[in-house]
């Protein structure tokens, strides 16, 4: 009775053998359509990529003149950094992150996140920064570990290109959260060329600030109505500029994502496509090979 | 220049800030342009939400 069983559970493994074998050709097929599939999704992801990549990097040349005539201030007021010498850290500040709620874009967002992480591991323990996040990727970074910093976050960014009214919110966001920072820092995706970008920092800051600095004295006929407005200003400006760039940014590497997928795609379809092909011939061979021998047997 | 000053003073006096002036500003002479001049504004999308200890703080 047990032998029987043991050789009926023998007979049935083997039949389950010959079944996967036979199972196998549709499981490749089926494996294969899918692949397929991927790579059309993924070709039109590029396609469009690249349509929105050169519309944007159109809009950057516009917006990055725009945007170093902001930088030039600040970096003028603060003067050259000599080398070796770091400026002392200020005990508020905000950290703006340019991101997008988009994704399969490369490394665009995690290295945004990954520098905010490297900023809140090396600052002073009696530093306060607050994080205020632009984009859901890099809020879904961050939250769990830095939640607690979080200042506030928008989202709903990265379906258009940005906007200056986008930027008009964030800063008016920014300057109503009633947090009294002493310095700023937009953290963005800097556009290099179509392959490389970078993570960099615009430095913003409020009234004191600017009042405080040496050089300031470079400028002339300012005074606090106008060092006011324009602090507020540039904080819009800044931010605009910081979304072009990581948007092109952004455009231009999910471009390189989505040709790198097709490219593994398309090896993948070469690889199923064989390993079908020998498996539908070894189909064909065993049913021979059966029909023979069962013919010879006769 | 004190006329200058004065409507400066006025519109930071009711409690907004040079971007909130600004956009309105440009609100006001878009409205104003007539003609081939007016430009389709491509609208904001960003929505704001503000975060105390760790946790977004929902609106009504």
């Amino acid at each position: 009775m047990i032998g029987s069983r043991a050789v009926s559970l023998v007979a049935s493994s083997l039949v389950g053998e010959q079944q996967r074998g036979f199972a196998t050709l549709k499981d490749i097929s089926i494996r294969l359509k899918s692949v397929k599939n991927i790579q059309k999704i993924t070709k039109s992801m590029k396609m469009v990529a690249a349509a929105k990549y050169a519309k944007a990097e159109r809009d950057l040349k516009g917006a990055r003149s725009y945007g170093l005539g902001a930088k030039a201030f600040y970096d003028n007021i603060e003067g050259a950094v000599e080398e070796g010498k770091t400026i002392p850290p200020k005990d508020k500040e905000v950290l703006v992150l340019i991101t997008s709620d988009r994704g399969l874009c490369g490394a665009v967002h995690t290295n945004i996140a990954k520098e905010t992480k490297n900023i809140l591991k090396n600052k002073p323990e009696s530093q306060e920064i607050k994080i205020f996040c632009v984009g859901d990727k890099s809020r879904l970074a961050l939250q769990r570990i830095a939640g607690q910093h979080f200042l506030a976050t928008g989202n709903d960014i990265g379906r258009a290109p940005p906007t200056f009214e986008d930027a008009a919110i964030v800063a008016q966001a920014v300057l109503d959260s009633g947090y009294e920072f002493q310095k700023g820092t937009i953290l963005y995706n800097y556009f290099k060329s179509v392959v490389a970008y970078e993570p960099r920092k615009l430095t913003i800051l409020p009234l004191e600030a600017i009042k405080a600095q040496e050089n300031l004295n470079t400028y002339d006929s300012v005074d606090d109505d106008v060092l006011q407005s324009y602090s507020e200003y540039s904080l819009a400006q800044l931010i605009y500029y910081g979304m072009k760039e990581s948007a092109t940014s952004e455009q231009s590497s999910r471009m390189t994502a989505m040709d790198g997928a097709s490219k593994n795609a398309g090896e993948m379809i070469d690889k199923l496509t064989l390993a079908f092909n020998r498996t539908r011939q070894a189909v064909i061979t065993r049913e021979l090979i059966e029909i023979i021998s069962g013919a010879a047997a006769v | 220049l004190s006329s200058h000053q004065s409507i400066m003073v006025g519109w930071r006096s009711v409690g907004i800030n040079y971007v909130r002036y600004s956009q309105l500003a440009a609100q006001v002479v878009r409205k104003s342009v007539k003609g081939e001049a007016v430009t389709k504004k491509a609208p904001a999308t960003v929505k704001i939400t503000k975060w105390e200890d760790g946790k977004p703080i929902k609106k009504d």
